[in-house]
């Protein structure tokens, strides 16, 4: 061991730096021991204790002292020059200004941006309805994306929401568009005078893009989350959503998008339309139309009727393109039947959208007077016992929770629904697969690339069994989305998708397909094929 | 963080939410432009209530030009103000709310006490006015003006007040001055006659458009006077003389009404007397003298 | 009747960032949140918290404590006796720093300390019998905050031990502290040597009686003119203080002169006082503490009172909830060590000095001392950005207390609790590290933070407390 020693005469040092530089220096290599102190008569008695100095090193207080202690005195030299060096360095001229915080909460936030009006929620469910509350209380409208929130915890933020004139949008509301602002998972849409209230995101989805499609506009589209219409919760964000559309200038024709409510709440919620002075379209998903019938109120059976319901309401059209309604078995054969093999009999469903499956499985039930089998059914007697495989006629969610644990939702992420793509198309009895793309903001940037390997792949498996599979879909979306529409209707179309403008419709044609799919041997002998 | 509490706020004020930029920053005052087009104004608490003012309880030395810059986003939400940017925050949820609403007062100066007041009133304001405080272009249409509205000639009165708008020097032009003053007279002495009333408030229309000839601050305060709200030096003025107050009392109410504002106050108190004596039958005792 | 539709939509994004860039996309306004789960993830803390932002009782709660906490006025009014002054000192009772603990869990500085003080007091003759009588029970141990005083390190107060006398002239209130015994073998480093004792006898004898009178002959002295000089100086009162001891010699030493006491007491005073760069520590804490103490006990406030630590845990109170103590483990300090000692020796956090911070000094100040920041290898712009950060904690500003770095703004003071735990930003504390051993004294000085833990529980309480009725409130 060898020690080795500096002095700096008549060098000041603060205690601070002094002990910086002993840390520092004792961090090189070879320097088992280091020491920067000014030479007091206190200082060099704690050095000598620990066998540093000399006990009768004479003080020198003025004075600066370095000593190293190692056992490579190379080193030891070379830890001594790197003290002298950082002594002598000029300190780096530094602008004083200390960089701005990024706000860490929302009253934070407020006092960067006083004039904020919302609050769009996306943490953890445990935290958010704290986070939601926290807003109200602040003065800010709170669009809840977040699920796992509690019914307890969403009746209170609503009773607490509208006795401040706020509106809370959620849990669970994946989709809004306010003011032209699309939040959440969302399409760019014409703005116009075509309102919407919706308890479904992908529902409000479709609307808005069919009113874009059909060449008018939204106003506003508000969420309420998929529980707002059950009867503890009352739809008290749907009828504030109402009012609000009832007294916006700019609005003049209402829709409004849930499943079936409660009775009292369908009730209530039909009477304030019913009152509100302008048309009001309904659409509760599936239920039938004597629930809806009110003077004023407008019953539609699909999204697509919803659409194109308000479009006539607004442009003037009186009585209008009344939608299709029911389906009928066998009503309209499609001549894309005949390229079926005998064994394939059914439709599978893979949505990401669980309105758009929700939506499929009460039409096709209606369509093919069969059970539509789903994990997500309208009858509870439909369940698919193991949603990994399907039966018969089956339209899974891919977006419910069994599905999406520990792992993106369907419309980001298209793994899950191309595997299953594969499987299906390794059942023989698998004659048309149906699809929803779904665009917009939050959607996958590219969904028509992510799906064309897995149609391609699908394809192959049915062609080496001698089957082709059917693949008819829909996608929702606008051109002015980030993905654009024509981009990717163009793409799947090359990809061999049979597109319909809307789900409903794309449910049409697949019921059309098999339900007047006959074996093609004996369609050729009934003499030729009908272009129906 | 600097949180400071309201004190009171005008009736004009909407306490829970609203939008703004800071239009002019003084060192007392702070003129907020909101999204509506009105104008808010934050008080430091020595100033007197307006209708469309906050009077916030700011410590000795404060400065508003310190925390916030003209162009600022100042916003209300759930009754806390903030400025974009600065620490400040205001809180209005305790601010008692102050109406300063001169149309039930009734001013009636046949009766003698309130006559009397009024002349104690006109004889404090002469006392203490300077020379060239009001404008002759002002006062010389005023009779017009006063003629024109007994006549409940809604024509006669926009051409007579015409004039009066945008003229003068000062933060408030001393004719805006006059004519906001004169405005709160007449509402203070409509009382319950309908003609009147109506004729006051089919006025309001033309009042609130000419006032897009004058600058915000004026604009303001034109058009709470147009519906009878003033700030609170010259309301107490008009209770004094409707009451029929003791003449030490008046003089003082004056005093402190012709003290309000820049230059404004005299102004104010002068268009307030006339306003009041433009219906009373002996109007021609009352009425305007060359100053 | 929602009003949104008029205005343009500016959207607070809290969660996942990648909405806001969307409504950026899309032409829209949107700020997004830095988001971490409140109160360290203690979700009934979140849940109280989400019930006291913005809510109307606890904004006017804490606008009349920050109020009193600005108008009080901090007054040396002179020395007097532990156990004549401290309210409820009991005869057989020893105060320590920080939150209550009980024998068997102090650290061991604190052990020493109150070993080293039962001799002094003389209840027992050696170090053995002293802390038999410790473990026994007969001695009541008490927290010095809970008997209206402050302690530095161990912070340990006996019945015969001096003691500064503060008062706020405008409450009433008064704050004590012990006199600093200065650096090397001290009492408040747990040491209980014979030279510990025979110095605190001499402070006992001499040092307080002659302090006494000096202070007599000041009249008194108002202590913030003195730290708000000090600050402009490079002390920030808590691990710098040699400008505010300096000062104080200034101020004491004409009234010596003038007292009429012994020659050779006041000289020995003076030059012990001078010797001592840390001197005026004590009297910053009882300054401090007075100041608190003002704006204590506010029904609904959820103004951040005391923080102290006995090295063991750490503790806080809030003016709502009285003299409850909110505690957490005592978190190690970051910083740097004397040759020859290292993390492995250190102690945990200790003393009543956090009350300086508690405030809107100490760490709160930083910026007027930046050379500290070097502790954890940082730089001056750190300092202030350190300082700055408070301000979006505190319930505002002390203009008393200003820094010139930061354009004489005054200093961020009055912590509120619900921010803390709103922002996740804990109080930064500059403090010096003990050994973890009894009687070896200061190892080193760096920076730590108040736990978050003890925030969570505070206002849990605090909540509870204001009863707060969701029912009746979400239905008006």
């Amino acid at each position: 061991m060898t020690t080795l020693s500096r002095v700096f005469p008549n060098f000041y040092r603060d205690s601070v730096s002094l002990m910086q530089l002993s840390a520092k220096l004792g961090a090189l290599a070879g320097v088992e021991q280091a020491a920067a102190v000014m030479a007091t008569k206190a200082n060099l008695a704690l050095l000598a204790e620990t066998g540093l100095v000399r006990e009768d090193t004479a003080p020198s207080p003025n004075n600066l002292l370095v000593v190293v202690r190692g056992a490579d005195e190379t080193q030891l030299e070379a830890a001594l020059a790197e003290a002298k060096a950082a002594l002598e360095a000029r300190p780096s001229a530094s602008t004083g200004e200390a960089l701005p915080e990024k706000a860490r909460s929302i009253e934070m936030a407020l006092g960067e941006m006083p004039d904020a009006n919302l609050a769009l929620v996306s943490t953890p469910g445990e935290y958010a309805a704290d986070e939601a509350r926290k807003a109200l209380n602040l003065g800010l409208h709170v669009m809840l994306f977040s699920d796992n929130v509690s019914l307890e915890e969403e009746i209170s933020l609503k009773h607490r929401a509208r006795g401040r004139d706020l509106l809370v949008m959620g849990p669970d509301c994946g989709t809004a568009i306010i003011n032209g602002i699309p939040l959440g998972f969302a399409n760019v849409v014409r703005r116009g005078d075509i309102g919407c209230v919706a308890a479904s995101g992908t529902g409000l989805q479709q609307v808005t893009c069919l009113v874009d499609r059909y060449g008018a506009g939204i106003s506003q589209a508000i969420g309420t989350g998929g529980r707002d219409l059950k009867a503890e919760v009352g739809g008290m964000t749907m009828l504030q959503g109402i009012a609000a559309l009832t007294h916006d200038p700019a609005t003049r024709v209402i829709v409004l998008i849930s499943k079936p409510p409660a009775p009292t709440v369908a009730d209530r919620v039909l009477g304030i339309a019913a009152r509100s002075g302008k048309p009001v379209v309904v659409n509760f998903l599936g239920a039938a139309p004597e629930m809806v019938k009110r003077e004023g109120v407008h019953a539609a059976r699909t999204l697509e009727d919803a659409a194109r319901l308000a479009v006539d309401l607004a442009t003037g059209k009186a009585g209008g393109s009344r939608g299709r309604g029911n389906l009928r078995a066998g009503s309209a054969r499609s001549p894309d039947a005949a390229r079926l093999a005998p064994s394939q009999k059914y439709i599978r469903g893979l949505y990401s959208g669980g309105t758009f499956c929700y939506e499929a499985s009460f039409l096709l039930t209606e369509a093919l007077g069969t059970t539509v089998y789903s994990n997500t059914p309208v009858d509870k007697r439909a369940a698919l016992p193991d949603v990994w495989t399907s039966r018969e006629h089956t339209v899974v969610d891919l977006g419910d929770d069994l599905f999406t644990r520990g792992r993106p939702h369907p419309m980001i992420d298209h793994r899950l629904r191309n595997e299953r793509i594969l499987a299906e198309a390794a059942d023989p009895g698998v004659a048309v697969l149906l699809l929803d793309v779904v665009l917009g903001y939050g959607a996958h940037p590219d969904p028509a690339a992510e799906m064309e390997p897995a149609i391609r792949s699908a394809r192959d498996i049915a062609t080496k069994h001698g089957r082709e599979i059917l693949f008819v879909g829909s996608v929702c979306g606008t051109a002015a989305d980030p993905q654009d529409l024509s981009r990717q209707e163009a793409a799947l179309r090359d990809a061999g998708v049979l597109l319909a403008n809307s789900n409903a419709e794309a449910v049409r044609l697949a019921a059309a397909i098999v339900g007047g799919s006959r074996p093609a041997a004996q369609h050729r002998a009934e003499g030729g094929s009908r272009n129906g | 963080m600097l949180r400071l509490e309201a004190l009171s706020i005008g009736s004009a004020v909407p306490r829970p939410a609203f939008d703004g930029i800071a239009q002019s920053v003084f060192r007392r005052a702070c003129n907020i432009r909101t999204g509506d087009g009105e104008l808010l104004a934050l008080l430091t608490n020595d100033l007197a209530d307006s209708p469309h003012g906050i009077r916030v309880a700011a410590p000795a030395g404060f400065d508003f030009q310190t925390h916030i810059g003209a162009g600022r986003t100042v916003s209300c939400r759930a009754g806390i103000t903030r400025v974009a940017g600065s620490e400040l925050s205001i809180d209005l949820s305790s601010a008692r709310r102050w109406r300063g609403d001169v149309s039930r007062f009734s001013v009636d100066l046949t009766r003698p006490q309130s006559a009397r007041a009024w002349v104690v009133a006109r004889n404090e304001l002469d006392k203490r006015l300077l020379p060239n405080a009001l404008p002759v272009q002002v006062t010389r249409v005023v009779p017009r003006l006063m003629e024109a509205v007994r006549e409940q000639c809604l024509h006669q009165t926009v051409r007579a007040f015409a004039p009066m708008i945008g003229c003068g020097e000062g933060l408030t032009p001393a004719g805006d001055d006059v004519l906001v003053g004169y405005l709160v007279g007449l509402w203070s002495a409509v009382g319950r006659d309908r003609q009147r009333l109506m004729f006051l408030a089919a006025l309001s229309g033309p009042i609130e458009t000419a006032t897009q000839l004058t600058n915000d601050i004026s604009c303001a305060y034109l058009k709470q006077a147009a519906h009878g709200f003033a700030g609170s030096h010259i309301v107490a003025l008009a209770r004094q003389i409707a009451v029929g107050a003791a003449a030490a009392r008046v003089r003082s109410a004056t005093g402190s009404a012709m003290a309000a504002g820049a230059s404004s106050g005299p102004a104010g108190v002068y268009g307030l007397l006339m306003g009041m004596a433009t219906w009373a039958p002996q109007a021609g005792r009352l009425k305007a003298e060359t100053i | 009747m929602v009003d949104v539709f008029r205005q343009e939509l500016r959207v607070i994004n809290v969660g996942v960032s990648g909405f806001a860039e969307a409504i950026r996309h899309a032409g829209g306004h949107a700020l997004d949140l830095e988001w971490a789960p409140p109160a360290g993830g203690d979700l009934g803390a979140s849940h109280a918290l989400a019930r006291l932002i913005n809510r109307a009782s606890v904004e006017e709660a804490n606008r009349k404590a920050f109020a009193a906490y600005l108008a009080s006025h901090p007054v040396l009014d002179g020395i007097g006796t532990a156990g004549t002054e401290l309210p409820g000192m009991g005869e057989r009772m020893i105060l320590h720093a920080g939150p209550p603990v009980a024998w068997e869990q102090m650290c061991g500085p604190m052990q020493g300390a109150i070993t080293g003080a039962i001799l002094y007091e003389g209840w027992a003759q050696d170090r053995a019998s002293a802390m038999r009588l410790a473990a026994s029970g007969e001695i009541t141990f008490a927290p010095c905050h809970d008997h209206n005083a402050v302690g530095p390190m161990a912070g340990v107060i006996s019945p015969s031990m001096p003691v500064w006398i503060v008062t706020n002239r405008e409450g009433g209130n008064r704050a004590y502290s012990n006199l600093n015994e200065g650096l090397g073998k001290v009492l408040r480093f747990g040491a209980d040597s014979a030279e510990v004792i025979d110095r605190l006898k001499w402070m006992q004898r001499v040092l307080a009686p002659t302090l006494a009178a000096v202070v007599a002959r000041l009249g008194s002295l108002e202590l913030k003119p003195l730290i708000a000089q000090a600050l402009h100086m490079g002390d920030e009162v808590h691990n710098r203080n040699v400008a505010a001891s300096s000062l104080l010699l200034k101020k004491l030493v004409p009234a010596a002169l003038s007292s009429g006491r012994p020659q050779a007491d006041l000289a020995d005073v003076l030059a012990f006082i001078a010797a001592n760069d840390h001197f005026f520590l004590n009297l910053s804490m009882a300054a401090c503490k007075s100041m608190m103490d003002a704006a204590a006990n506010i029904a609904g406030s959820s103004m951040v009172t005391a923080m102290c630590r006995n090295g063991v845990e750490f503790g806080i109170r809030l003016s709502g909830t009285g003299g409850a103590w909110f505690t957490a483990p005592a978190p190690q300090v970051e910083g740097l060590f004397f040759s020859g000692y290292g993390p492995q020796d250190a102690a945990r956090d200790l003393g009543d000095s956090a009350i300086t911070e508690t405030a809107g000094v100490g760490g709160f100040a930083m910026a007027a001392a930046p050379a500290i920041v070097q502790f954890i290898g940082g730089s001056p712009r750190d300092a202030l950005a350190h300082t700055l950060r408070m301000a979006h904690i505190t319930l505002g500003r002390n203009n008393t207390f200003t820094l010139p770095s930061l354009d004489f703004a005054g200093t961020p003071a009055c912590i509120d609790a619900r921010k803390v735990a709103d922002t996740g930003i804990a109080p930064i504390i500059n403090t010096g590290i003990a050994h973890k051993k009894a009687g070896i004294g200061q190892v080193g000085a760096g920076i730590t933070h108040a736990p978050m833990e003890c925030f969570a529980k505070a206002l849990t309480a605090l909540s509870s407390k204001l009863g707060v009725d969701e029912q009746k409130e979400d239905r008006p």
